[in-house]
């Protein structure tokens, strides 16, 4: 039976001001909505957690997403009995609605299911690396049929790019997403520093950036060479090969995330998870390893990514926000498909100020309540020279060519713990006497 | 809709505040007569019972957040769900008490101040932005019931608000260790 609770206009109330009251009750509640663009729906909340959501003939997170595309309205709120046979809850609400994308022109025509194909992925068996470990415990198949139902409802309202089907990735591809919960962790200081000491060990290396706000262009103030980026790619079909900048290194390149105007953000506001997956497979082609910088969090934009990469370095920034948020590194890989979960390569320890106690206590915890395997022995410290990085627009290592600063030799040792963790080969040393 | 780390913030500093939970009554509503002294008015006579009744939502708007994400299968009846009291709360101070929507930036402020001043050094950062979020929900919350809710719709009356949250501050002074013969002097924070 349905109690009516409360029911007005979202002009004077928006959807998410509606759903964060919602969220503060236990009950099982649901939310109606009549929006202007003649979609009809209906989101049921359970203790700060979506259970399910519906619009027109969609389901799922995307029909969630889809309810927030029109600003006029009428909802209505409601508590019924607690179904016995409660679903896994698509996300908690808080983080749902801090994935939902901004609000695109308004739409006449009521959202129509995805047109888009599934692209039916391989079974891949990634390569058994040295002290690599597996995420967690498979999902439940609840859990998969999250990722299922996204797929399923993509708004046709929005202009999309072609379909592209996305190869599946060979044994050899190492292709590895930099991930934070939290932003301001470092990680493209990590990725930019990393890359270049794994292009010094003589790989070859590409490193993408799909990071629009806090792109790698800008730390090293050169924003004004790109001309194409990845997004470009994945929007807008751009060329690869136009897009890779050569650095003084001849075996680092790298991918800008932009050029020099951005993508239509309402494109960019759509899942394209096999275009993503297809670049970095054809940028894996041109190099041994392909370092992926991502936006903080391990949602949205984040996620996507993560489902076309072979593995995960995850950053713990040595701060106890950052640590307490940590949790969601895993949890985020957990809600991935089995066959599209990247393996952890590792987690490091970024920021780490030995004399805070509070900084030295999420090592400590790290160390305590990661898996044993995860953690690198490398740990980055703050340090006056990353400012000094930044500020001249250089990795560390460049700061002085002649005598480069000591953290900077923490990335050799950072990309030497990698190298073995992946298996890479050894280049081949040069032979040389060492007595003149 | 708070974090698990919001809902420990403000867990863990509403265990400060218990000992002196009096103390921080008297200093909010001093705080907040200083704010607007207009607003004492929209008191009746009986302080004291005021004081009670804000402990009371305080403790049971702590006790309602206080819960894992695993556990909200988890059913609580309609009178101890958080929402329901508040939507009922926002409707009395709407159109039985007369409560302006201007005064829940007023209240907030000095719920802010009294915890501030109450808790000192451990009024972080994160604390203040967890108590911040929670009372911005209910405020809107409150502010939402007026305009929105079904009043056909059976929701918590004030008895049943009283006696839950009662429960609540008794429940967490007795897991305290809080002896009511015990408490601070009022003068302490004065």
């Amino acid at each position: 039976m349905k109690v009516g609770v409360m029911q007005g206009s979202l002009k004077e109330f928006d959807l998410a001001e509606v759903l964060q009251v919602v969220g503060i009750g236990r009950q099982y509640t649901g939310i109606e909505l009549r929006l202007s663009n003649g979609v009809v729906g209906t989101i049921f909340v359970k203790s700060g957690q979506v259970v399910s959501a519906t619009a027109n003939d969609t389901a799922g997170p995307n029909a969630f997403f889809n309810l927030f595309q029109a600003a006029d309205g009428r909802f209505f709120v409601f508590r019924t009995e607690t179904p016995p046979d409660l679903p896994e809850p698509l996300g908690p609400l808080h983080r749902m609605l801090m994935e939902v994308p901004p609000p695109g022109p308004r739409k006449s025509e009521p959202v129509q299911p995805a047109v888009a194909p599934l692209y039916a992925y391989e079974e891949r068996e990634l390569p058994t690396q040295a002290g690599v470990v597996s995420p967690p415990p498979n999902a439940s198949p609840s859990m998969h049929s999250i990722g299922a139902s996204a797929l399923k409802a993509q708004p046709a309202s929005v202009r999309q790019p072609p379909v592209v089907a996305a190869p599946p990735h060979g044994p050899d591809t190492r292709i590895i997403g930099i991930v934070s919960p939290k932003g301001g962790s470092g990680k493209s200081t990590i990725s930019l520093n990393l890359s270049l000491s794994m292009a010094r060990r003589g790989h070859s290396v590409v490193l993408i950036d799909t990071d629009v706000n806090g792109d790698i262009l800008s730390a090293i103030n050169a924003r004004s060479r790109a001309n194409i980026g990845s997004l470009d790619i994945v929007y807008n079909d751009a060329p690869l090969d136009q897009a890779l900048l050569d650095t003084v290194m001849p075996k680092f390149k790298i991918l800008p995330a932009v050029g020099s105007k951005l993508p239509d953000p309402e494109l960019m506001a759509t899942e394209q998870k096999d275009r993503w997956r297809k670049l970095l497979h054809d940028v894996s082609k041109r190099a041994d390893i392909v370092l992926v910088d991502t936006p903080a969090g391990m949602f949205g934009h984040t996620r996507t990514v993560c489902q076309g990469c072979t593995h995960v370095l995850g950053v713990l920034q040595a701060e106890v926000i950052a640590a307490r948020s940590f949790a969601r590194f895993a949890e985020a890989l957990q809600l991935l498909r089995d066959n599209e979960r990247p393996k952890v390569l590792g987690v490091v320890l970024n920021m780490l100020q030995t004399r805070h106690h509070a900084s030295l206590s999420v090592f400590q915890e790290a160390m305590q309540d990661l898996p044993q395997e995860w953690l690198f022995d490398t740990t980055i410290p703050r340090h006056p020279a990353f400012l000094d990085s930044t500020h001249q627009g250089l990795p560390l290592r460049h700061l002085d060519d002649d005598v480069p600063p000591p953290v900077a030799f923490l990335f050799d040792n950072l990309a030497a713990e990698v190298a073995q963790r992946l298996s890479l080969q050894i280049p081949a040393l040069r032979a040389r006497p060492f007595l003149l | 809709m708070l974090s698990d780390t919001e809902k420990t913030a403000i867990r863990q500093s509403w265990r400060l505040v218990v000992p002196i939970a009096d103390t921080a009554a008297d200093l909010f509503y001093r705080r907040l007569f200083e704010l607007r002294p207009d607003y004492r008015e929209l008191f009746g006579i009986d302080m004291a019972s005021q004081k009670r009744k804000l402990l009371h939502m305080l403790a049971f708007t702590v006790k309602s957040v206080d819960f894992k994400d695993s556990d909200w299968r988890d059913d609580v009846s309609p009178d101890q769900d958080l929402m329901l009291v508040i939507l009922a709360l926002g409707r009395r101070h709407s159109e039985l008490y007369r409560i302006p929507n201007e005064s829940y930036a007023v209240v907030a402020e000095a719920l802010l101040w009294t915890l501030k001043f109450g808790l000192g050094d451990a009024f972080t950062p994160e604390v203040e932005a967890a108590w911040t979020k929670i009372y911005t929900l209910l405020s809107r919350t409150m502010q939402m019931a007026s305009a929105t809710v079904n009043r056909e719709a059976p929701m918590p009356t004030v008895a049943e608000t009283q006696a839950v949250g009662e429960n609540a501050l008794r429940q967490q002074k007795e897991a305290m260790g809080v002896d009511e013969e015990s408490l601070m002097p009022q003068e302490h924070l004065s």
